[in-house]
């Protein structure tokens, strides 16, 4: 274990420590006063603007996400599976995307939710839309680990509860719900440093707003942006995101510590599902509407997108952008590309997050969650700075080992699994929490050896955890646009930065179009699994 | 574990060997030869465009471009400097302030290219230290059938009460200029009464373009080659030129001194300064040619025009850029904070 951690301590350094430090380095001379950058006045105001929206966004995604989970997985609840699938997409869904489609239906003047109802009802700019939207982007955040916790929850808990005579209501929130709380917890505060990083839509949504909503990463992203020195600056706010993670990581496992319970005894793992009763209809629908409004709704405004030639215009009607990308050579060789990449990134993460997660090492754990609060642009600036040149290692005077990072696919991969880590640690953690060391130390006292015992009877119990985290990481790094922009190498390209290349220089339809064609292709996919593996289900 | 990690790092990495026959060629770029690194935020379909006449002209030369926004593209190239060196050779953006700068931080190698002879003088550095090679051009647009707006200032009458949208300075260059510009001429009060007739910032040039398309504002200040790409595609916006002077931004080239192929890059700037190059520029996108013989783009005003209906560009606002640029900044955000 210690030399396990010393490894992912030293992999952190080198691609996440390094670079950071190196780029603060950079500030040294520099006529850069932390402390009078953190308390000036309009960062101050930034800082507030993040906390209430990331606060308000992981607010809402937990309060979306735990009671559909727990509904899904514990009871009898029709359209379950659809449930499950439709909450899982917007994952998928570059935030910035999602953003667009709710401006087109929600702008105060124009949007067609309030041409529909009336001009006035919604207005999507401000503190509330940028919480709601990131909310909504970041759901899978919570919705995901909270499922794989809950479906590894021995129901004969439940039934001794029903037995004792708990109505099915109180078995779901005094039994149910505590053993998922850890999971959720973790989720939700993934879902906060998701809001906290975040750029696109809170600048979207923000800078339009009466009185505009700062943000940190909208101050930061408008000091690196617009140079003459404003590297440094944007590199000490981005350390009070930093903080700010770690305070969430730590209060989320504090939280988390207070109701665990370890699970999974093993075998038997049954799940026998609570029937509703008079309620199954009701809650069922509800599920439905509020997937309806979150979910098909927004996606349905950007597929509208992608087929309106002028934005914000009904007439007409084309193809026009699709076929523009579709019949790019360009695009299935950024698809391609995008694929392999999100792929091997989501394996890393969750080899590298389980890892991390087995040291039981809180310093570790923080570490791994560090980057994720980090915006993506001072990330790739800071990777930048450290592998723009080669770094050589001499041996012996003799061979040199060349890590010839830039300019190079092997940074972004890099790139996307610092970035990324914590999806990894934070559900493996919350796996092993769950997990009882009583099936480990049988295989340990039938003369496993520890590896051996590791393998056979503890990492079996992961699964859906593991899953989760490589789920969540795949998607997101599929459509990634921060991170890729700036490590591309010359003359490649991936999803990203095609998405970016059409957002800004062509039109959003043509961006819309992307985004449409990958949630499809996650559709497609989601329906082929459950074609092939009815069985797995649960 | 360690070890494991340890090789798997190893393995990760390129080995050279000190054996004489293995070592990489240097110093083997010919006159025009080898590879040339070009960062640049000139649109990849006019770079595709460009890519026969410069297949042509310069026949041994590998061209790598970076291609993203003026910000980002400087961002990158600011922490490859910051780090202590960059592949960069070429630089090609439309953010005129940071040549200045870097021309003021001797970063810049001196070049005159002989095509360049008929670009209009204020658009140049007189040291050829840089030199532009486009211009782009901030104008007015609002929606087909309503009335136009005749000027900037008409943008803080009554008529356009909360009807207008523009670019962020604070992340968009070229609002920057634009801001720039209007601070030079009216003073930040001018920020101050577009707040209070209730214009709203939109982000950057694409986000004005959809809030006019939209709806949500009848009129905007919007870059002109986005406006015509707009048009071209079936956009129901119309373009007008403000009488009290467009502004434009010059999109400058120039070769920095770090390069070891100022052969190559020079040549380069001569093709994008060739008659032919402007042409491609001026036709695939949509901007101004610093050619006068070019017409202008989708038969708007050709170049003496614009150099006359537009705001006086020249040294003093590259160094007010520079020196002033926070605090329009800053005015800015005080005034649209509210």
């Amino acid at each position: 274990m210690k030399r396990l951690s010393v490894a992912l301590f030293g992999a952190l350094g080198l691609f996440f420590v390094i670079p950071l430090a190196l780029l603060l380095w950079q500030a040294r001379g520099t006529d850069v006063r932390w402390l009078d950058i953190w308390f000036d006045h309009a960062n101050l105001d930034a800082l507030a603007g993040t906390l209430t929206t990331s606060l308000g966004a992981a607010s809402i995604a937990f309060a979306i996400a735990v009671p559909l989970a727990l509904l899904i997985t514990r009871t009898a609840l029709p359209f379950a599976g659809v449930l499950r699938a439709l909450f899982t997409l917007p994952a998928a869904l570059p935030p910035f995307i999602l953003g667009m489609g709710w401006v087109s239906l929600a702008n105060p003047r124009a949007g067609l939710l309030n041409l529909a109802l009336g001009t006035g009802t919604f207005d999507i700019y401000g503190r509330f839309g940028i919480s709601f939207v990131l909310g909504c982007a970041g759901l899978p955040l919570v919705f995901l680990p909270t499922l794989a916790a809950l479906s590894r929850i021995d129901s004969s808990l439940e039934e001794a509860a029903r037995i004792s005579g708990a109505t099915p209501m109180r078995t779901l929130l005094a039994v149910s719900l505590p053993l998922a709380m850890p999971a959720a917890l973790s989720g939700a505060a993934l879902c906060f440093l998701f809001a906290a990083s975040a750029f696109g839509v809170p600048y979207l949504l923000g800078v339009t707003a009466t009185p505009p909503t700062p943000t940190l990463t909208t101050r930061i992203y408008g000091e690196i942006l617009m140079g003459q020195g404003g590297l440094p600056r944007a590199v000490v706010l981005s350390l009070e995101l930093l903080v700010l993670a770690g305070v969430v990581l730590l209060t989320s496992r504090s939280l988390a510590k207070r109701g665990q319970v370890r699970l999974s005894s093993g075998k038997g793992v049954s799940i026998r599902p609570m029937e509703l009763g008079t309620w199954k209809w009701p809650l069922s629908i509800t599920g439905l509407a509020l997937a309806l409004v979150l979910v098909v709704l927004p996606l349905l405004a950007v597929a509208l997108t992608s087929v309106q030639p002028v934005w914000g215009q009904l007439t007409g009607l084309s193809a026009k952008h699709w076929s523009a990308v579709l019949s790019n050579p360009r695009t299935i060789d950024a698809t391609l590309r995008s694929l392999v990449l999100a792929a091997s990134a989501a394996s890393l993460v969750t080899l590298l997050g389980l890892g991390v997660a087995l040291t039981r090492r809180r310093s570790l754990e923080l570490l791994a969650g560090a980057p994720y609060a980090v915006p993506g642009t001072v990330l790739a600036l800071a990777l930048v700075i450290a592998f723009s040149r080669d770094v050589r290692f001499i041996a012996f005077d003799r061979f040199a080992f060349v890590l010839a990072l830039g300019n190079s696919v092997w940074m972004l991969l890099v790139a996307y699994t610092v970035k990324h880590l914590a999806f990894g640690a934070r559900n493996a953690a919350d796996g092993l929490a769950q997990v009882d060391a009583s099936l480990n130390e049988a295989a340990r006292l039938s003369g496993a050896g520890p590896l051996r015992a590791f393998f056979d009877a503890t990492l079996p119990q992961l699964r859906a955890p593991l899953i989760a985290a490589f789920i969540v990481t795949f998607l997101t790094c599929v459509t990634e646009l921060t991170l890729s922009v700036l490590l591309i190498p010359t003359g490649r390209d991936v999803l990203g930065t095609l998405l970016f290349e059409l957002q800004s220089y062509a039109d959003p339809g043509a961006a819309a179009v992307i985004a449409c064609a990958f949630v499809i292709l996650v559709v497609v996919m989601q329906l082929v699994q459950s074609l092939f593996a009815p069985k797995e289900a649960r | 574990v360690r070890w494991l990690f340890f090789v798997l790092f190893l393995a990760g990495c390129r080995i050279e060997t000190a054996s004489p026959g293995s070592s990489p060629s240097q110093g083997t770029s010919a006159a025009a030869g080898g590879e040339l690194w070009v960062y640049t935020s000139v649109y990849r379909h006019v770079l595709d465009a460009l890519e026969p006449e410069l297949k042509q002209a310069m026949p041994g030369v590998t061209i790598h471009w970076f291609q993203a926004g003026s910000e980002k593209v400087a961002a990158k190239l600011e922490a490859e400097l910051a780090a202590g060196g960059t592949p960069c050779d070429v630089l090609i953006t439309s953010d005129p302030f940071l040549y200045e700068r870097f021309k003021q931080e001797g970063r810049l190698l001196r070049y005159v290219s002989p095509n360049g002879l008929r670009t209009p003088s204020r658009y140049s550095d007189l040291d050829g230290h840089f030199a532009a090679v486009r211009l782009s051009t901030m104008v007015l647009v609002h929606q087909k059938g309503s009335p136009a707006p005749l000027s900037f200032t008409a943008l803080t009458t009554p008529e356009w009460k909360d009807e207008v949208a523009l670019g962020d300075p604070l992340t968009s260059g070229t609002a920057f200029t634009w801001a720039v510009s209007m601070e030079k001429t009216y003073g930040s009060t001018f920020f101050d009464q577009l707040r209070s007739n209730g214009a709203r910032v939109a982000g950057g040039n694409a986000a004005v373009l959809q809030k006019v398309e939209g709806h949500e504002a009848r009129a905007g200040v919007l870059l002109l080659e986005n406006a015509l790409a707009a048009k071209a595609k079936g956009s129901p916006i119309e373009i007008s030129w403000p009488t009290d002077g467009a502004v434009v931004v010059p999109g400058y080239a120039a070769i920095l001194s770090s390069t070891q192929h100022a052969e190559a890059a020079k040549a380069l700037i001569d093709v994008l300064l060739s008659a032919r190059g402007q042409k491609i520029i001026a036709e695939r996108g949509d901007m101004h040619a610093v050619d006068p013989r070019v017409p202008g783009p989708g038969g708007t005003l050709s170049l003496d025009e614009l150099v006359q209906r537009s705001a006086p560009w020249d040294e003093s606002m590259l160094q007010r850029g520079l020196t002033e640029g926070a605090r329009v900044k800053a005015d800015f955000s005080k005034a649209f904070s509210k």
